[in-house]
């Protein structure tokens, strides 16, 4: 009886400990800490609280901080895969659960009149299960970390992705206002191409050039225009928006880098503690080896029960006794299982050296892109941009003496387009850059802090 | 046309010189001043002296009966028009070079320092010199190397408007600006003496705007055309009083030929780099063409009060710097256009349908001269290049300064019906 009081409570305690908000509260804490977001699982998705934080975010042109928010609350991708560590919980606690015995009886009638009826009953309990619970739950336990660290590796990721998503979305309008620039002047060219031809100036050659440069330009506004769509979309989608709150706007242009980098000589080791992808194949591994130690002291018992039965025999006397049930290890003494623990271990360590080298890898890439794009785009905002702009200026007191004409004009303008469309690309690689460093030192943002040393400029470039 | 004028050039009963020697003289030096023409004290010549605009003459010293002449050749500035600075090269700090004058059996030594950085010589064009004088490099003599003086002597066998120029790394250093006239007067000038005679020396050059320095590699596309180094309206006018007789000789150096035409006055073609033309030989024209490597003198009474243009016939030689490359915009409606360029570009208005003269150019690049200007008493010029002005007024005797625009005495304006 109180085997079985002991069993609902702990059957109540899954329970109750499935809830997934339970199990992801840690975690939460943790990655909220290190983005400066709050990550939780929502129960209830169109809950008065949460919309009214979805439209005061979405209310303003959208910050990469409202986009990120917005997706925490809304992305139900997400929140299924925090559903998963509800899974891992229900797991832990299935471990801890013991094989309940199994009750036999068997009721064998007389071929004679008088003669007595055979009553058998049998009670049987799984002693493996018994013997390994300890070995299980530790494993379960290691398991459970895992999950817990996958939990916070899909946070993470999904912020990373909603900031790259925001300015590939904030670039693609920005380049779409500078094709429409280039149209623009490719258009006036066509204008002045055609008065030209009305009046006799020019043949239908040069016309047609006129017109097809124009054409060009228009068929480049198009593509920029479905890249600002797919871009929005994409977006969107991440912010786990539909209805009336797909209306949201974007501000009119990327940030500029800051002028000045942190010290960056600790990210790799930071990366490597703190990225939860690592630190999920980290506990596979330390899972793998407990089980491998499973297999190496316990292979060989399997499926062992014990238990006791009684017997009403023809005799009319009743014989009470233990049962034991187990197989023999003789051929299979467990030794597939072993072979196939260890390989699983030796598969997982190789797995996790292979993610460590690549976030190693990837975190100095960040690094180096995080530099070059800032330099990069400090060069185009501080040189190359006003360099154009003074080149068009330049020209136009040319203009004023008749030594350019209209077309050189419009030729520089499209060369200043040229230049601010490098600055839009440095600039997205630059927040692109910033989105992957959080990915990869797990919601960590060294560039938070303000910037204490190596000041950027375009100086450092080649 | 004047039959008279003809019959006055052609006969020297007209041309008795005397009493107008002295006031010439006078006039002769302020027109030349500003020359930064070295050497020695100007001494004065035996017969009429030539006035060259903007540049002046060389002065020699007589020593032991030659007349010693001093040319230095170097880089220097010059203002072609006002605010357009050139970096070049010539003669005692001008370009064309002072012109050397002096008289039919003068003996003459020049001496030429060189303070270019490479070697140089000269070649004095048209004229009969020893040919270890001629000054080709290689062939007649030694050059000049960088630093060194070296003196040309010979003895003036002839008379008539001659050049000088290097014919040692010659593309080069005739695209700088070395070259000068070398006038020799006839020993006995009798009838042919005037009372103003003029030298310009024509030039073209490539000098793309906002740069400071000619291309010499060029061979055809010139776009700054110059007499004596200056662009109009940078470019001296001439003066005579009514008249007077007048010369205009002409030097071309540059690859280009130059029909040069004078308005309102018929003249007689009377001398080339030959020499002077007997007067039975002469002919009359109002454009003498004047070709590449060769001179030309033309004479003329200036008998037509007024203000006369005197320039290149060849209508871009009269332009500075333009671009072979604008679009064709005569008769364009570009409002449109211009619309959608000015909503691209601040500050851009059309400008290529309405007629260029009347127009004022906007601001253009630093260091170059507007490809038309000048403002006159009826409005903007529209000219540049080889364009200058006759000025010829009655009882005219100040040729210090310009006497201003012309008035025309009532009923010889256009009038509007």
């Amino acid at each position: 009886m109180s085997r079985v009081a002991f069993g609902l409570v702990l059957l109540l305690a899954g329970c109750a400990s499935s809830m997934p908000g339970d199990s992801f509260a840690p975690v939460a804490a943790t990655v909220s800490a290190r983005t400066g977001q709050v990550v939780a699982v929502i129960a209830v998705r169109n809950a008065p609280a949460v919309n009214a934080r979805v439209a005061g975010l979405l209310a303003h042109p959208l910050s990469v901080e409202a986009a990120v928010g917005v997706a925490l609350l809304r992305n139900a991708g997400l929140q299924a895969r925090l559903a998963a560590l509800g899974l891992a919980r229900a797991e832990l606690v299935q471990a801890g659960l013991l094989g309940n015995p199994v009750f036999a009886g068997a009721v064998r009638f007389p071929d004679r009149l008088f003669g007595l009826t055979d009553v058998g009953l049998g009670l049987m309990q799984d002693v493996t299960g018994l013997i390994l619970r300890p070995s299980r739950l530790r494993i379960a336990g290691t398991r459970y970390r895992q999950a817990e660290a996958e939990a916070a590796d899909d946070a993470v990721g999904l912020i990373a992705d909603t900031q790259l998503a925001y300015y590939e979305a904030l670039a693609a309008k920005q380049r779409a206002g500078v094709a429409r620039a280039r149209l623009a002047a490719a258009q006036a060219a066509a204008t002045l191409a055609d008065a030209q031809y009305k009046a006799g100036n020019i043949d239908a050659l040069d016309r047609a050039r006129a017109r097809g440069r124009a054409d060009e330009m228009a068929g480049r506004l198009q593509v920029a225009l479905l890249a600002v769509a797919s871009t929005r979309e994409a977006l969107t989608r991440l912010m786990g928006l539909s209805g009336p709150e797909v209306g949201w706007h974007l501000p009119a242009a990327l940030p500029d880098p800051p002028a000045a980098m942190p010290d960056t000589t600790r990210w790799e080791r930071i990366a490597v503690t703190d990225n939860f992808h690592l630190a999920a194949l980290r506990a596979a591994v330390l899972a793998r080896a407990q089980m491998l130690g499973l297999a190496r002291r316990f292979g060989w018992l399997t499926d062992i029960q014990a238990g006791v039965s009684s017997e009403q025999n023809p005799e009319n006397y009743r014989v009470t006794g233990p049962e034991l049930a187990a197989p023999l290890p003789l051929f299979d003494h467990g030794q597939a299982a072993r072979l196939a623990a260890a390989s699983r271990l030796a598969a997982d360590t190789d797995r996790l050296i292979d993610a460590a080298i690549d976030l190693r890898s990837r975190t100095r890439l960040v690094r180096e892109r995080l530099f070059r794009a800032a330099a990069l785009a400090a060069f185009y905002r501080d040189r190359v941009v006003p360099e154009r702009g003074r080149a068009l200026a330049l020209a136009m007191r040319q203009y004023g003496y008749m030594l350019l004409g209209p077309y050189d004009l419009l030729r520089l303008k499209q060369d200043e387009l040229t230049a601010q469309e490098g600055l839009i690309s440095a600039n997205l690689e630059y927040w692109t850059a910033r989105a992957e460093l959080g990915r990869a030192l797990g919601g960590d943002n060294p560039l938070k802090a303000p910037p204490t040393a190596t000041p950027i400029s375009h100086e450092v470039m080649p | 046309m004047s039959v008279n004028r003809r019959t006055l050039l052609g006969s020297a009963a007209g041309l008795a010189a005397g009493s107008l020697a002295a006031g010439r003289a006078s006039a002769r030096e302020s027109e030349a001043g500003g020359s930064k023409a070295g050497g020695g004290a100007p001494q004065a010549l035996a017969s009429a002296g030539v006035i060259t605009p903007h540049v002046g003459n060389l002065p020699f010293e007589m020593i032991d009966g030659v007349k010693q002449f001093h040319l230095i050749a170097g880089e220097f500035n010059q203002e072609f028009s006002p605010g357009f600075h050139v970096r070049i090269w010539g003669y005692n700090g001008s370009s064309p070079g002072p012109t050397i004058e002096a008289v039919e059996g003068d003996r003459v030594r020049i001496l030429v320092t060189n303070r270019l950085t490479e070697a140089t010589t000269v070649h004095w064009h048209g004229m009969l010199v020893p040919s270890g004088m001629d000054g080709v490099a290689g062939i007649s003599g030694p050059s000049i190397p960088p630093g060194q003086t070296f003196a040309y002597e010979f003895t003036l066998r002839q008379h008539g408007s001659q050049m000088y120029h290097p014919h040692d790394d010659e593309m080069k250093q005739l695209a700088m600006g070395m070259m000068g006239m070398f006038i020799i007067h006839p020993r006995e000038p009798g009838a042919d003496a005037v009372d103003r005679d003029y030298v310009w020396m024509t030039h073209a050059w490539n000098i793309p705007p906002g740069t400071y320095r000619p291309n010499p590699a060029t061979m055809t596309d010139f776009n700054i055309w110059t007499l004596n180094g200056r662009v109009y309206p940078g470019t001296a006018p001439m003066l005579a009083a009514t008249g007077q007789r007048v010369r205009i000789r002409v030097g071309n150096l540059s690859m280009l030929s130059h029909p040069m035409h004078l308005h309102g006055h018929h003249f007689w073609i009377s001398g080339t780099d030959g020499g002077r033309i007997p007067p039975e030989r002469r002919w009359s024209a109002a454009t003498v063409n004047v070709a590449v490597g060769t001179t030309r003198d033309v004479d003329f009474v200036a008998d037509n009060p007024g203000d006369w243009a005197y320039h290149c016939h060849r209508s871009h030689h009269t332009m500075n710097a333009m671009s072979h490359t604008v679009p064709n915009l005569v008769g364009v409606d570009e409002r449109a256009a211009g619309a959608e360029i000015a909503a691209l570009v601040p500050g851009y208005m059309p400008m290529g349908g309405h007629g260029m003269a009347g127009m004022e150019m906007g601001p253009g690049p630093v260091n170059t001269a507007p490809m038309m200007a000048g403002r006159g008493p009826y409005g903007p010029v529209g000219m540049g290049g080889m364009f200058t002005l006759l000025k010829v007024r009655d009882g005219l005797t100040d040729f210090s300064r310009d006497p201003g625009w012309y008035a025309p005495p009532p009923g010889t304006l256009p009038r509007r019906v």
